[in-house]
């Protein structure tokens, strides 16, 4: 999960820092841009990116340079389906969040200043506990004899406990609750930067609340919207702990997998490949992304 | 609001604020404020930041609501109405120009949300407009590809092209250099003579108000001080807000003497005592007040003129600046100094230290009481 998150927060920044230093003023570039970078370029080395290369090193042996434990995954049903759920899954909990939080994050760029401080406090609170703790707080109310069963009997709505517990739907609600705080602070960042005189300017040019949200302001927090998107499903990918407690055995994801063929089959080559398979998964991700929704291209996309 | 292209332009409202009061927590932004504009005449609010001119010109858009008073055109009422049925044209402070759209997209904004305009209909308007604007062949342009004089005009086009009867305009040359905004107002006076649509401009700009307007009302601290048209207030502004705002005053405190036939006779406080023309309004002996005089009508001579219509003081030169176009003279009396301004070939060659004497008509200056607790500029 931290390794697809970093990619996704790496690539656009590196230019701005950059040109940032280069356009200092009256400054030439000298060492000190170095010593700012050094330490987390040597961190990101050190407990980063060597550990991955030593993973993918590692999934190629086998007595030698081998493609054995790759021609062993594309050709186990169970790793592709685990893969194609994992996707699933992390489509559903994006949809989810961006379903449950672009109103939020509207509320909160648009509110008045004291809305907007309580919503926000709101939706960071959650953030500060642990993804354990809620995860089997989720167990307690999803399960069996859990208070959505409990409440749904008790209102006559079903006849016997139901529990959703252990199925794709709970690992949906779980991570959707987690990731939501994310969603909405990527959104509220993008959507702060919409100049709210644009959205005056449709109103006094004869566009209502709604038209003046639909021509003005969704169009120009798209930006926002697919980065916020970007964000949530590439960290969804790689969750472990929360489709690990809620999750069932028959659609696990593949950090599950993972963790599966590490620990308890000590497995180690194959989970790796496994690993590198997710990494580049991410990496495609981004990239298609990054291509499909090219901020330039959005601008100059809309018509009337 | 939905009329068939080709027809007449209709003219523009007329506008009147009733007792608007509007306030932001505890601070006060306008204040009691009553203005009758005509139908077709160019307004210009004019004031320093803070002065509630911005939040006049919110007011009428609909942006923001009064607490008190009430918004009327023509006869409607429309305080109460959100700004996107208020039928207006506005061109903002730095435009706000829709970013992700064209130009041709930008300007014909207002024909989708107004009219049932549609198609080669709707593209043709959005092209007149843009002619009237000099814009032609920028249609497929994105606002970020244009200068700040062609935003400006984009703008200028979008906020035309419903032909609104009201439009507003909030300091849209601020952002432009000296030469650019020069030759927009002249462009800007140009259009609204075409269209006839009525203009509320708000400015902090005084020569733009005065090269713009048919009114301009100077407002302070969320109230109007003096309203009128440029020559009125540029010659006779009843204070000396007024007379400093609208630029390059001599201002000489003193306190009044005596007052003999039209003249009032008053102590300057460098100790001169000068005779000036009272135009007609009565002020009581001792009272505090400000002479006023315009640059351009004072005098500056060696010898001492002879001239019993005319207010003179004597005093040394200070400074002598070319400035192009005129020559500016700062002459120090006994309470302060004052400055003249004449045509530069008119031979004000003078020296700092030089012994002159400074004279004016005494028509020329006015007398303005002296204000108490009023302004802050």
């Amino acid at each position: 999960m931290r390794s697809a998150g970093d990619v996704a927060g790496g690539a656009p920044s590196r230019g701005g820092i950059a040109e940032g230093w280069v356009a200092a003023p009256g400054r030439r570039p000298g060492l000190l841009p170095f010593i700012l970078l050094g330490p987390a370029v040597l961190w990101t080395f050190a407990f980063f990116l060597t550990p991955i290369a030593v993973m993918a090193w590692q999934s190629l042996q086998r007595g030698g340079l081998s493609l054995f434990y790759y021609r062993r995954l594309f050709a186990t049903p169970l790793y592709l389906s685990a893969m194609a759920t994992t996707f699933k899954i992390s489509l559903i909990v994006t949809a989810g969040c961006l379903l449950l939080g672009y109103p939020v994050a509207y509320l909160i760029a648009t509110g008045r200043p004291r809305v907007r401080g309580l919503v926000l406090l709101l939706v960071v609170i959650p953030y500060w506990l642990d993804f354990i703790v809620r995860s089997y707080s989720w167990m307690v109310l999803l399960g069996r004899m859990g208070l959505v069963s409990r409440t749904l009997m008790a209102l006559g709505l079903v006849s016997e406990p139901v529990s959703i517990l252990y199925t794709l739907w709970s690992v949906v609600i779980g991570m959707v609750q987690i990731l939501l705080p994310l969603m909405i602070l990527s959104l509220y960042g993008a959507m702060h930067g919409v100049d709210p005189r644009l959205v005056q300017a449709a109103a006094i040019h004869g566009a209502g609340p709604w038209q003046a949200f639909r021509t003005v302001f969704f169009p120009l927090s798209l930006p926002g919207v697919y980065g916020a998107c970007l964000l949530t499903f590439v960290v969804s990918m790689g969750f472990y702990i929360t489709p690990a407690l809620l999750g069932g055995r028959t659609e696990a994801m593949i950090s599950q997998l993972i963790y599966t063929l590490a620990s308890d089959m000590l497995d180690w080559q194959m989970a790796s490949a496994v690993s590198v398979l997710l990494l580049l998964a991410s990496l495609v991700v981004v990239l298609a992304y990054n291509r499909l929704f090219n901020i330039d291209r959005l601008w100059g996309g809309a018509t009337s | 609001m939905q009329r068939p292209i080709g027809e007449e332009i209709p003219g523009g409202a007329a506008l009147r604020l009733e007792g608007l009061t509007k306030r932001f927590g505890t601070v006060v932004a306008v204040r009691e404020l009553s203005l009758a504009i005509p139908a077709g005449s160019f307004v210009t609010l004019l004031g320093p930041s803070g002065s509630g001119k911005t939040t006049t010109l919110n007011l009428i858009a609909g942006f923001h609501l009064p607490d008190a008073g009430e918004i009327f055109f023509d006869a409607q009422a429309v305080s109460r109405l959100s700004p996107h049925k208020r039928n207006i044209g506005m061109v903002f402070q730095n435009y706000a120009l829709f970013p992700h759209m064209t130009v041709e997209e930008n300007v014909a904004f207002p024909l989708r949300m107004r009219t049932p305009l549609g198609g080669p209909d709707r593209r043709r308007r959005v092209a007149e407009t843009l002619a009237l604007v000099q814009l032609a062949g920028l249609e497929r342009r994105y606002p970020r590809q244009l200068s700040g004089g062609q935003q400006q005009r984009v703008a200028m086009a979008r906020a035309l092209v419903s032909h609104p009867r009201l439009l507003l305009m909030d300091e849209p040359l601020g952002a432009l250099d000296k030469k650019l905004r020069e030759r927009l107002q002249l462009e800007i006076k140009a259009i609204h003579r075409r269209v006839g649509t009525t203009i509320v401009y708000v400015t902090h700009d005084q020569s733009e108000a005065l090269t713009l307007s048919d009114l301009v009302v100077v407002m302070d601290a969320g109230r109007i001080l003096q309203a009128g048209s440029p020559r009125a207030l540029y010659e006779s502004p009843d204070s000396e807000f007024v007379a400093d705002f609208l630029g390059g005053a001599n201002l000489m405190g003193g306190r009044v003497q005596a007052c003999t036939g039209g003249n009032v006779v008053v102590a300057l406080q460098g100790g001169e005592v000068v005779e000036v023309s009272a135009r007609g309004r009565p002020f009581p002996a001792q009272s505090r007040v400000q002479i006023m005089v315009r640059p351009e009508d004072v005098v500056v001579s060696r010898v001492v003129p002879d001239d019993a219509g005319s207010v003179v003081l004597k005093g040394t030169v200070v400074e002598a600046v070319y400035v192009g176009d005129a020559t500016k003279v700062v002459v120090a009396v006994g309470g302060g100094t004052v400055t003249a301004r004449s045509g530069a070939r008119q031979g004000m060659d003078f020296a700092p230290g030089e012994s002159v004497s400074v004279s004016w008509p005494r028509e020329a200056s006015r007398v303005l009481p002296t204000s108490v607790g009023e302004g802050d500029g």
